[in-house]
């Protein structure tokens, strides 16, 4: 009862602001809720990645994150054997790679990928969209009791990685279940679709990933969450990269 | 010069037939390998340099000041501002053919199955085909239009990525703020330059499409300037450097093509030192080779040298005479390594020497599919020149000896 009151209600605010033309703050809000729903502020997690391109052989990773906030998290590579011991380690604005028998660890760049993944360095970075983008409703439907949004998100700056984003998501969960990243020409590059809701950390998550690669057809990458756990406070000396190979 | 002396002279070097011959065929062979040499050391370091002002540098070059620094990872937020404009004054300049502002940028090309990784050179396709030569090299297809979007791709490219004219590739970079950006774009031609990294990594795009696709209007990251000679460009770099200084309070860097292309001409450099020491090695073995058979025929003709000074030759003349021998010998090598040099030259600059497609793929700089020389009227004067002194310096100890050869000793040894 409280869901479909409260989507009614989400549901004339988007009629209203859409009457007057304003600046979409549902959609904002939305986009907001959206930013804060994927992860715990603090956490534990144990992550699988798979990244399939034809021609090569998929690449397999294992990976277990502690994170906190939106902009410090730290990744030990742990499966296959011969790459045990990497870490990545997003502090801020910088990624880091750091290698057992490399003594200093290496920044990486934005634009790179992610460890041979469809995923760039600034998509694990960027995991906060309410500070880069303008969001807008395109659309929305009844599903049930909930109500489903098509929002697309404009890039506040030239330098966002992404000129235009396509959201589908649910306004009670704020769980996207599709992301569309458009270029500056309008052409998509890359879709993200997120599915098998579970209960992790107390609430409703997406514990399976698939981010698609339109510059190479059948090329993707599927992240599975088999485990995500809240944490207390995490030591500041886990984020610095002075400290990675300790 | 004492004409009966240069008549003796003659007499006995023609008088020792084996002697001679082989004499004059090692200074012969000499002289033809250092004309061949020579014109492949011109024809091929001159192709070299010509290919790559063609290619990749053209003959000057203006960049932001800060872009090269930062030229490894291709930067397009150091660009030239209003870079037509400029271009346009630049072309001012009587010594100038053309300036082609270019965008240099990194950027991946896919058939949606595979992709390439590929430097775009944005270009006004009007000044470029005056600037470089890619206009000429496309053997497919046509040249760009500024009005319509296209891209030329070159062969090796094309072949890796199974594309074909008028089919659609995805081009996906990085704007000058390093926001993603993919696009469709239709081949509109092909070009194939023979050397193997430009037709693989290469691809050409109208100026304008750069404008938009890397989101920096009216700007570039290099104004590539033709002139209409290559000798004499850094003289030119100062010219430029004045009228952009009246036309832009920009700093801008403007460089000669040597600048940029450090690793040709030092390689040219080092193939220089080491062509010197193989002539050193070439001249002295022809001085050693002479001095060797002068010696043993002034040892064999002690008794008529001895007779001669007796009738009331001087030492001086003894000496001029044994020179002058080495003169014949000269001549005749002379001769004989203009003809042997001439025909191997022949060779050289109409059929060369093929390389194969698996050595030009290794190799960073432009070059031919052939080693060709390019011979030059001097390149006989300098081998003659060499061969003349060889056989001059040969026989100046030999003549020597000759000179003090004492009458009554070479008398006692009688005459053969």
């Amino acid at each position: 009862m409280r869901t479909v009151f409260s989507s009614l209600i989400i549901l004339f605010l988007v009629h209203a602001n859409l009457a007057v033309g304003a600046k979409d703050p549902v959609a904002q809000s939305l986009l907001e809720r959206m930013d804060n729903a994927l992860f715990p502020q603090t956490y534990e997690m144990t992550m699988s990645m798979i990244t399939h391109k034809p021609g090569l052989d998929d690449l397999n990773y294992l990976y277990e994150i502690v994170g906190q906030g939106e902009d410090r998290s730290l990744m030990t590579v742990t499966e296959p054997a011969r790459e045990r011991g990497k870490k990545i380690l997003l502090s801020g604005e910088n990624l880091w790679l750091y290698v057992p028998d490399v003594s200093r660890p290496i920044r990486l760049t934005r634009k790179q990928s992610f460890m041979g993944t469809t995923f760039s360095n600034e998509d694990v970075m960027n995991s906060t969209m309410a500070d880069d983008y303008d969001a807008e409703i395109q659309s929305r439907e009844m599903r049930g009791h909930e109500v489903y949004f098509r929002a697309i998100l404009t890039a506040k700056r030239p330098d966002v990685a992404y000129a235009r984003l396509e959201v589908g998501l649910d306004s009670t969960s704020c769980i996207p279940d599709t992301i569309v990243y458009y270029g500056l020409s309008g052409k998509a590059l890359k879709r993200l679709t997120l599915s098998e809701l579970r209960e992790l950390a107390g609430r409703m998550r997406p514990a399976h990933m698939k981010m698609e690669d339109f510059i190479q057809e059948g090329a993707y990458t599927e992240v599975e969450i088999l485990r995500l756990k809240e944490r207390g406070e995490l030591p500041e000396s886990l984020f610095d990269p002075t400290q990675l190979g300790k | 010069m004492n004409f009966v002396l240069f008549r003796l002279a003659v007499r006995n070097v023609l008088k020792q037939k084996r002697r001679t011959f082989f004499n004059v065929l090692a200074l012969g062979i000499n002289t033809a390998m250092i004309i061949l040499l020579l014109g492949i050391l011109r024809g091929s370091y001159w192709l070299m340099i010509e290919r790559t002002i063609d290619l990749r540098t053209g003959h000057i070059q203006v960049h932001a000041e800060g872009y090269e620094a930062e030229k490894r990872r291709l930067p397009l937020d150091i660009a030239i501002h209003d870079a037509s404009r400029l271009a346009r004054r630049i072309e001012e300049l009587p010594e100038v053919k053309a300036a082609s502002p270019r965008i240099r940028a990194a950027a991946t090309l896919s058939n949606g199955r595979y992709r390439a990784p590929v430097l775009v050179m944005a270009v006004e396709p009007d000044a470029e085909a005056q600037v470089g030569v890619i206009q000429n090299s496309v053997v497919e297809g046509e040249w760009l239009d500024s009005l319509q979007s296209g891209i030329i791709v070159g062969k090796k490219a094309v072949d890796l990525l199974d594309a074909r004219l008028g089919e659609s590739l995805l081009l996906y970079g990085r704007t000058s703020q390093e926001a993603n950006n993919l696009i469709d774009v239709p081949v509109r031609g092909v070009f194939s330059t023979g050397f193997s990294e430009m037709d693989r990594m290469v691809v050409f795009v109208p100026l304008q499409f750069g404008w938009e696709f890397f989101d920096m209007p009216g700007e570039a990251t290099e104004i590539v300037i033709r002139l209409n000679r290559t000798l004499g460009a850094s003289k030119v770099v100062s010219r430029v450097k004045d009228i952009l200084a009246k036309s832009t309070d920009q700093k801008l860097h403007v460089a000669s093509w040597q600048y940029f292309a450090k690793d040709v001409v030092e390689g040219a450099k080092a193939d220089l030192i080491f062509y010197a020491i193989l002539f050193v090695i070439l001249v002295s073995l022809a001085v050693f080779g002479i001095t060797n058979t002068m010696t043993v025929s002034v040892f064999e003709r002690v008794p008529e040298i001895g007779a001669l000074r007796a009738l009331g030759m001087e030492r001086q003349s003894v000496h001029r005479m044994l020179l002058l021998e080495g003169f014949v010998l000269g001549l005749g090598g002379i001769v004989a390594g203009s003809i042997l040099g001439g025909l191997l030259a022949w060779w050289m600059n109409t059929k060369g020497i093929s390389i194969s497609t698996e050595a030009l793929e290794q190799v960073a700089i432009p070059m031919g599919d052939k080693f060709l020389a390019a011979s030059r009227f001097v390149d006989w004067i300098i081998g003659g020149g060499l061969a003349m002194i060889s056989a001059l310096i040969g026989v100046l100890w030999p003549a020597r000896r000759a000179a003090r050869v004492p009458v009554t000793a070479a008398l006692a040894r009688g005459v053969r």
